[in-house]
């Protein structure tokens, strides 16, 4: 049984420079190939200040924040228990490289479900640009195997 | 290879196809290449997820799989970019899934996306559309809702589904 005082916890917060490098090998692995993601000329030419951050990159800015915990650490279960069960994105803004944003990722629900045999544990991540408008906002949900 | 043949069924499928989906309407999206190692590899690089269970063949026998399986978010990423690759990431508002089952190595997986809903205004076309993500085998690796927009259709081509305030 996951403590339900554990909603409200803070994941990771921080502030993360997006870095060119990091995001042509991000590309390159879920094979984007506009020239956008990888060429920074080529994103000039298209009108941006620089490297385009693709949505999906965002789910992986909080791994580079010094402090952050995974998941099951902060649940206190063994990691084989956890599941990835539901993931959301809503994006506002494009962001590019260069960037420094920053990222709040906290605890917001813990469900059981099934009798207890498993339990939900919602995560809500917001990235926002230096001036305040946000960049996107995520929600992931894991799925805790009773143990 | 060009960009966007990953994206090129059915054709004619371009921004202006989107602002005239109705509900109902349904459409397929082909990944053009399978799930690769390598692919999951520069993944565990790129996105800073170093879980042995999609790199490492041996930790996964080791835990009861046949082999490593991909991200969730990998798969994810791979999803977004059929959609985004075909309508550029200016179309994306939302998009939440259910993660179903784990994608193996050498999946190729298809898109199939079913118009929920429209709405209209003066700024932009709203499209809801259901969505699956299911390997040739036709398992399901993801369901879910996805929420694109595009600028509204043109009064001048389309006047008959023009919203009035």
């Amino acid at each position: 049984m996951i403590s339900p005082e554990l909603i409200g916890t803070c994941v990771a917060a921080g502030t993360v420079l997006i870095e060119r490098s990091r995001l042509r090998l991000f590309a390159a692995a879920v094979g984007l190939r506009e020239p956008v993601y990888l060429d920074a000329e080529a994103a000039r030419a298209a009108g941006y200040p620089d490297l385009l951050v693709p949505p999906t990159f965002c789910f992986t800015l909080e791994t580079d924040l010094p402090g952050r915990r995974p998941i099951p650490q902060v649940l206190g279960v063994a990691p084989e228990r956890v599941l990835h069960g539901e993931q959301e994105i809503e994006w506002v803004n494009d962001a590019f490289a260069g960037q420094a944003v920053t990222v709040d990722s906290r605890i917001t629900g813990i469900e059981s479900r099934k009798g207890g045999a498993i339990e939900l544990v919602e995560r809500r991540t917001d990235v926002i640009h230096a001036d305040g408008r946000p960049v996107a906002h995520l929600r992931n949900v894991v799925v805790v195997k009773r143990g | 290879m060009s960009w966007w043949s990953s994206v090129a069924e059915p054709d004619g499928l371009d921004i202006a196809a989107l602002s005239r989906l109705v509900p109902g309407d349904s459409f397929v999206l082909r990944d053009d290449e399978p799930v690769t190692r390598l692919a999951l590899a520069l993944y565990a690089g790129g996105s800073g997820d170093h879980h042995p269970m999609h790199v490492d063949s041996d930790f996964a026998r080791a835990h009861g799989m046949d082999d490593v399986i991909a991200h969730g978010m990998y798969t994810y990423a791979r999803m977004l970019r059929m959609v985004t690759g075909r309508w550029s990431q200016r179309a994306l508002k939302r998009c939440r899934v259910r993660f179903t089952s784990p994608v193996r190595v050498g999946a190729r997986l298809t898109l199939h996306a079913t118009t929920q809903s429209v709405v209209t205004t003066p700024a932009e076309h709203e499209v809801t559309l259901s969505v699956t993500l299911s390997d040739a085998n036709g398992a399901t690796k993801l369901s879910g809702e996805m929420v694109l927009a595009c600028p509204p259709p043109q009064f001048e081509t389309n006047p008959s589904q023009r919203k009035h305030p």
